[in-house]
């Protein structure tokens, strides 16, 4: 445990001073602003006609309410969310290639496992500290524009669907962590990660979604009552097996092939 | 003496490339094994087997004893490495790099990391991001990581490049005060023996995976060749004179009459003599000795030959 939190430590201490950081949060900010925007030009189309902007957009949205509002905040994060942790996870794992610093952390006092897991813990919670910023953006900048429709029975189903999406999606880091061994560096990860955002859509299209673990956070946020558009339980199997594979992978690599 | 480092039958292979072949390295305790070697003879990958980055295909390296695998992380505590190019995390200072690699090797003393930047004389660059650095710092940052917490081990691979010639004097003799009176066991890969010879006390050279020498380093200068350097007014001739007196190991090289029979270089005052007499005007007589790099590239070339 105490090597956990030394390896912890050390890994806050390489995030000093890193635009990877600032960038991210930056990001998980603008996207609800983003959105905010959006539904202020649906809800004044007439500005948005006189300004040239995109009045179509304003269909956007199931309905101009704080529903219609959280429905396509938790799409977004669906997706954004697969892209994003990917990406952080690929950072906090791919960054020992890139900078050319892993061998220092091999023959350590501190096992490597340590490390691995370290890892792991900084990129959960930096993923969930980015959810928690747009989770709070998204509700400031409601306010600022002013939505109507607000109920907490909305707001509620709103945080519960927004939190386990981010949950369903932190999972899939862990295969992050072994593709990024296996690559060596940052940017065969980062492929994958789109790779398998792009797959995810072409299969939810065709109904599977479900069954797709890189499906499965965004057939949760939309779900829908007919078949092959809501999770099933053997999703959360799946999505679970493909996360423990993720990890046993990742802590195979690091601990028995060469460096 | 106790035997601090030791490889048994060590094998590595690529595919269907051997990069390491049946290595047995055995370092006592306070020695500096210099561990020599052209590019791509096996150096790196022999030191990446002994610090348990890469696994051997077949055989064993042990520290202290005990066996070299990733889980057996007691033996990392007194051992300190440097592998290759010295890497640190760019956007970190001097300091920061230091203070991180104390942390992961739970050094509870904050002020070794100033005791160490002092010894490496890098105290004025503590400030400076990583990625500022020259080289030969960059290099020296990488020794502070290896040696700050006093290790009984030093795994070192190539750890002047990048130096200036004061800077690797510097670190020569920062090495010979840590073997001789701490009892630190280096082991030094290099591709130099002229500096490797310089401090170690046992060289061992490798060649295409294989160990095929190894030497104390007192016995250098008595395998390294000796030759008679002569010049005269007709060198020609003046060979044809010296074959016809039965030195055959004589030869003209670079326009000079170049003997490596053992007599000539014992006595060449009789070689100076058998030349005046036979009227030859002497421009040059000079024994020189071998140098390293020839007799490491030699020692190489002969065991190719076999």
């Amino acid at each position: 445990m105490n090597n956990l939190i030394i390896a912890i430590q050390t890994e806050i201490m390489k995030l000093r001073r890193s635009w990877i950081v600032t960038t991210t949060f930056g990001l998980f900010i603008f996207i609800p602003a983003m959105m905010g925007l959006l539904m202020f030009i649906a809800q004044n189309p007439h500005m948005a006609e006189k300004l040239g902007l995109i009045g179509a957009k304003a269909k956007f949205f199931s309905e101009n309410s704080w529903l219609g509002y959280f429905e396509i905040i938790n799409q977004v994060v669906a997706v954004m969310g697969i892209i994003a942790f990917g990406f952080v996870t690929s950072w906090v794992f791919g960054r020992e290639y890139i900078e050319n610093t892993l061998t220092d952390l091999l023959s350590l006092p501190v096992s490597r496992s340590s490390i691995i897991s370290a890892k792991f813990v900084i990129a959960t919670i930096w993923c969930i500290a980015l959810s928690i910023v747009m989770y709070l953006s998204a509700l400031v900048f409601g306010r600022i524009i002013n939505i109507p429709g607000w109920s907490y029975e909305v707001f509620i189903g709103f945080s519960q669907n927004f939190f386990i999406t981010v949950l369903l999606t932190i999972m899939l880091n862990t295969v992050i962590g072994y593709v990024c061994g296996k690559s060596r560096g940052i940017i065969a990860p980062i492929g994958f990660v789109l790779f398998m955002v792009v797959m995810a859509q072409l299969i939810a299209m065709v109904g599977w979604g479900p069954y797709f673990p890189w499906a499965i956070p965004g057939v949760f946020s939309v779900s829908d009552s007919e078949s092959g558009f809501h999770l099933v339980p053997m999703s959360y199997i799946i999505l679970l097996l493909t996360s423990l594979a993720g990890i046993g992978a990742t802590y195979n690599y690091w601990n028995n092939a060469d460096q | 003496m106790k035997e601090i480092i030791r490889t048994r039958s060590l094998n590595k292979t690529y595919k269907d490339v051997c990069a390491v072949s049946d290595n047995n390295i055995s370092v006592n305790k306070g020695e500096i094994y210099g561990f020599l070697g052209l590019n791509g003879a096996g150096k790196t990958t022999t030191i990446r087997m002994l610090l348990g980055i890469v696994k051997p295909t077949s055989g064993q390296a042990l520290l202290y004893d005990s066996l070299v695998v990733p889980s057996n992380t007691n033996i990392w505590k007194k051992t300190g490495y440097l592998v290759e190019v010295p890497h640190s995390y760019p956007n970190l200072s001097v300091k920061e790099n230091l203070h991180l690699i104390r942390k992961l090797r739970n050094l509870e003393d904050r002020k070794v990391v100033d005791r160490i930047m002092e010894k490496l004389e890098i105290t004025s660059y503590a400030n400076r991001l990583a990625k500022h650095l020259s080289l030969g710092n960059k290099q020296r940052l990488g020794l502070a990581k290896a040696m700050m917490h006093d290790p009984e081990i030093m795994i070192l691979d190539e750890p002047t490049n990048g130096l200036d010639p004061a800077g690797i004097h510097d670190i020569r003799e920062l090495l010979i005060d840590l073997a001789k009176n701490k009892g630190v066991t280096i082991f030094i890969s290099s591709h130099i023996l002229g500096e490797i010879s310089q401090f170690a006390t046992r060289i061992g050279i490798i060649h295409k995976g294989k160990m095929i020498r190894e030497i104390y380093s007192d016995q250098l200068k008595e395998l390294c060749h000796k030759q008679l350097v002569i010049q005269t007014n007709n060198d020609n001739e003046a060979l044809e004179v010296i074959h016809r007196h039965g030195l055959m190991e004589t030869m003209i090289q670079n326009n000079q009459i170049v003997s490596m029979d053992k007599k000539t270089v014992v006595a060449p005052d009789e070689i100076a003599r058998l030349l005046i007499s036979n009227n030859f005007k002497l421009n040059k007589l000079n024994v020189e000795e071998e140098n390293l790099e020839s007799f490491f590239l030699r020692t190489i070339k002969e065991k190719e030959a076999i």
